[in-house]
C-alpha cells in the first residue's frame, strides 16, 4: 500500500493546511484530492480517507457508502471533516462507517491542530504498517 | 414509581439499573442495551434519574467501539469506578513512550473527535476507544503499557505519585 492520504473535497483550506502539516509531520506522506468517484478510482489505494460532508456535485454520504461496499476500500479508516456542528448529519455519517469525525471551523481557521494530528496519524499508520511488511 | 416518588426527597427520584450490568456479565450485550432502551423510555414518561452499573475491564479487548456503541448511545455520562487521573497519566506515559514526539498531536486528534450521540466520558476512556478503533497496530502494546503503569504507579521510573 502506498502512503497516499485522498482527501475528498472540492478544495478549501483544508487541502493547504494538511499539505502543510504532512510535509511538517509526515513527509513520507502524500496527500491527492478527488471529487468523484473516477477520480477516486483513479488513483492507487490510499492508507486514509479524508471526506468533506460539503460536496457540491455528490451527496458525500452517498460516497461514504460506496466506499465502505468497494472491497478496495472496506478497511480503509475514513475521517469526515464536517464544516459546522451538525450532529444528526455526524451520526448518519458514523452509522455509515466513518471511522472518527472533526469540525472543520470556517477560514482562516479551519483544521487549525487537527491537521497536525491527521498528519501524525497518517504517519503513525504508515509506520505501522512498515513494521507488519 | 408512582409508589415512591411522593416520600423522594428534594433530589428527587433516583433509580438504580443492576439488571443491565448482570447481562453484560453473562455477555448478553443486546438484551443489556434492550433493556437501557427500556428504561430511556421510561425516563420519557417519568421525572427521575437513572443509574446503571457495567463491570468493563478498560484494559481489556471487550473495551472498544463495537461492542460499547449501544450502551455509550442510551446514556448520558460514563462515570469510571474509581478517579480517573491516574489512568490518564498512565495512558499519556505510555503514548509518549511509544509514539514518541507524535503522542502530542494525536491527543490533540482524539481530543476534538466528535460523537454527539455519546455518553460523555472521561479523556482517558475516550483515547482507549479511539486507539483501539483507529490504531489497531500500535493500541495493544500502549494499553497494556498503560495497565502496568496504572497498577504499579509507585515503582514506575518518573512517577510523580509517591504519597497519593
Amino acid at each position: 500500500m502506498t502512503n497516499l492520504i485522498l482527501l475528498i473535497s472540492d478544495g478549501g483550506s483544508a487541502d493547504r493546511q494538511l499539505r502543510l502539516a504532512l510535509s511538517k509531520t509526515a513527509p513520507e506522506c502524500s496527500l491527492e484530492r478527488a471529487t468523484t468517484r473516477a477520480e477516486i478510482l483513479s488513483m492507487q489505494t490510499p492508507r486514509l480517507i479524508l471526506l468533506d460532508l460539503m460536496l457540491s456535485n455528490e451527496s458525500a454520504f452517498d460516497i461514504l457508502r460506496w466506499i465502505r461496499t468497494e472491497e478496495r476500500y472496506k478497511d480503509v479508516p475514513v475521517f469526515v471533516l464536517a464544516p459546522q456542528v451538525l450532529n444528526m448529519d455526524v451520526k448518519d455519517a458514523y452509522a455509515l462507517g466513518a471511522n472518527s469525525c472533526f469540525i472543520q471551523k470556517p477560514a482562516p481557521e479551519g483544521l487549525g491542530p487537527i491537521a497536525r494530528g491527521i498528519a501524525a496519524y497518517a504517519s503513525l499508520i504508515a509506520l505501522s504498517e512498515r513494521a507488519c511488511a | 414509581m408512582r409508589r415512591v416518588r411522593p416520600v423522594a426527597g428534594a433530589e428527587g427520584l433516583r433509580a438504580y439499573g443492576e439488571m443491565v450490568g448482570i447481562l453484560w456479565k453473562a455477555r448478553q450485550f443486546a438484551a443489556a442495551i434492550r433493556l437501557e432502551q427500556l428504561w430511556n423510555k421510561l425516563l420519557e414518561q417519568a421525572s427521575f434519574s437513572l443509574y446503571c452499573a457495567y463491570a468493563i475491564d478498560v484494559f481489556g479487548k471487550e473495551f472498544e467501539v463495537s461492542n460499547l456503541e449501544g450502551v455509550l448511545c442510551t446514556h448520558t455520562h460514563l462515570v469510571p469506578a474509581q478517579p480517573n487521573g491516574t489512568l490518564e497519566t498512565a495512558l499519556n506515559r505510555s503514548m509518549d513512550e511509544i509514539l514518541g514526539a507524535k503522542a502530542d498531536a494525536l491527543r490533540v486528534l482524539i481530543k476534538a473527535n466528535h460523537r454527539p450521540n455519546w455518553a460523555v466520558m472521561p479523556t482517558a476512556e475516550a483515547i482507549i476507544l479511539w486507539l483501539r478503533r483507529n490504531l489497531s497496530g500500535q493500541a495493544d502494546q500502549i494499553i497494556a503499557r498503560a495497565q502496568d503503569y496504572y497498577h504499579a504507579p509507585l515503582q514506575s521510573p518518573g512517577s510523580t505519585l509517591v504519597g497519593e
